[in-house]
């Protein structure tokens, strides 16, 4: 017998593909060099930083690590190690609850708080 | 992961290349092969030996018949489960006898100490070698968090390696799984050992294809660099520039494929999580998370949906 599926789950390799995600990533360019490979370490290698990280959402191994992320979200495994990446509480408590859809909404609230916080963000 | 455990290899040239340089090894690479015909690979050779990796089912009849000169071959039994990349690697390495191949440390020092041993111990020995274990347990996928492994399904895909190598005339198959190495073939005048080994390994891959089950086929070769370097010191300068050129070009292109082979092998190993997390606040400073995620949500119900109307439409037929 087959457990239902929870109508509030996701597939996050759906989610995580695709051009919107892809310009998302080129505007915030910064944010990730310092999280893929460095591709500095394999000099014969004509890639640069730029091309790794605009590339990264393409690549098997990274949709790995999604199919990986996105189960043990639909599965409510994922609040400690959102708990690790200081998220808030709210955050962890839908993660933990399995619901997709709650993790959303409720880590874009906390962009949005975060973003009212810190409104002079890169300026000084 | 638990300690003395073996992780699964996932069956690429990259990876393998990678592991068995990483062991020492030197003057050979791994390729994949797609077809066994001698115009696909004649530009490979010379071959020493395949590595086939395919689903493994109980019960597989046997091609060939159990080896008598068992002195002269090297195999070692399976003992632990998922070091079957490793294990195919070695029993196919420690039959090749070519001026080429050096073993290196590691794999010199486990070859002579396990010389006298009989199969099972060596296989014992093997999955108790820690300086082995290590270098092939990096090329894991990383398993950062336990709770992120989903749990393996009903007929998670047992892969199963195994080596065939040509040994003084003859060509063996050596899997670990087995009690002794199979006689598949007798190289006779003026034959490769290809020849002979192309037969056996189409006739197990047709066997497969019916069923259809998934596959690959894996040659442990020489050098594609030295080799490239060598042809090109034979030909000297006077050779046909055209002829000179192409080698060139050759061995660009193998540089080019050892670059890529080590990015992708970063890859395998990078932890991307960071990156995941990052991607997600991003998407929702943005407000397109959420969006984002009702359309999949929508998709899976919709997909539902679909699933089960085929369901009742093949029950009414």
């Amino acid at each position: 017998i087959k457990i239902p599926r929870s109508s509030k789950n996701c597939d996050l390799t759906d989610v995580l593909k695709g051009e919107k995600v892809l310009d998302v990533v080129r505007r915030n360019h910064g944010n990730f060099t310092d999280k893929v490979i460095n591709v500095e370490e394999v000099p014969e290698s004509s890639t640069t930083v730029t091309a790794e990280v605009e590339g990264t959402i393409r690549q098997p191994q990274f949709q790995q690590a999604v199919g990986m992320f996105g189960y043990a979200l639909n599965s409510g495994q994922l609040g400690p190690v959102l708990q690790q990446f200081g998220m808030s509480e709210e955050v962890v408590r839908q993660a933990s609850d399995g619901d997709a859809l709650g993790f959303a909404e409720s880590l874009t609230n906390a962009e949005r708080s975060r973003a009212k916080e810190e409104p002079k963000e890169g300026g000084m | 992961m638990d300690e003395g455990q073996w992780c699964l290899i996932e069956s690429d040239p990259g990876v393998f290349t990678d592991l068995i340089r990483n062991f020492g090894v030197t003057g050979v690479q791994i390729e994949e092969l797609y077809s066994l015909d001698d115009e696909a690979c004649s530009h490979l050779k010379p071959i020493h030996g395949l590595i086939f990796l395919f689903k493994w089912r109980a019960g597989d009849e046997p091609m060939g018949q159990p080896a008598k000169d068992t002195d002269q071959i090297y195999f070692a039994q399976q003992v632990i489960t998922n070091a079957c990349a490793t294990q195919a690697i070695i029993n196919l390495l420690f039959n090749v006898n070519h001026e080429d191949v050096k073993l290196g440390q590691i794999l010199s020092d486990f070859k002579s100490f396990t010389k006298d041993f009989t199969p099972a111990d060596r296989g014992l020995v093997l999955g108790n070698s820690e300086q082995i274990r290590t270098v092939h347990n990096s090329y894991g996928r990383t398993q950062l968090y336990e709770v992120l492994q989903p749990p393996p399904t009903k007929d998670d895909d047992i892969y199963h390696f195994v080596a065939y190598v040509p040994i003084k005339g003859k060509v063996y198959e050596l899997d670990g799984m087995r009690e002794s190495p199979l006689e598949v073939g007798v190289i006779t005048d003026g034959q490769e050992w290809m020849d002979v080994v192309r037969p056996v390994i189409n006739q197990r891959i047709a066997k497969f294809s019916q069923g259809e089950i998934h596959f690959n086929l894996l040659a442990m070769v020489k050098d594609r660099k030295m080799k490239l370097q060598e042809q090109l010191e034979i030909l000297g300068d006077a050779a046909d520039p055209t002829e000179i050129a192409h080698l060139h070009e050759e061995l660009n292109a193998e540089h080019e494929k050892d670059a890529r082979q080590k990015l992708e092998n970063k890859r395998r190993r990078h932890n991307y999580i960071p990156f995941i997390v990052e991607l997600l606040r991003v998407l929702a400073k943005e407000e397109l998370l959420v969006p984002l995620v009702k359309e999949s949500i929508e998709k899976r119900r919709v997909e539902e949906i679909a699933k089960k109307q085929i369901k009742t439409e093949m029950k009414m037929e």
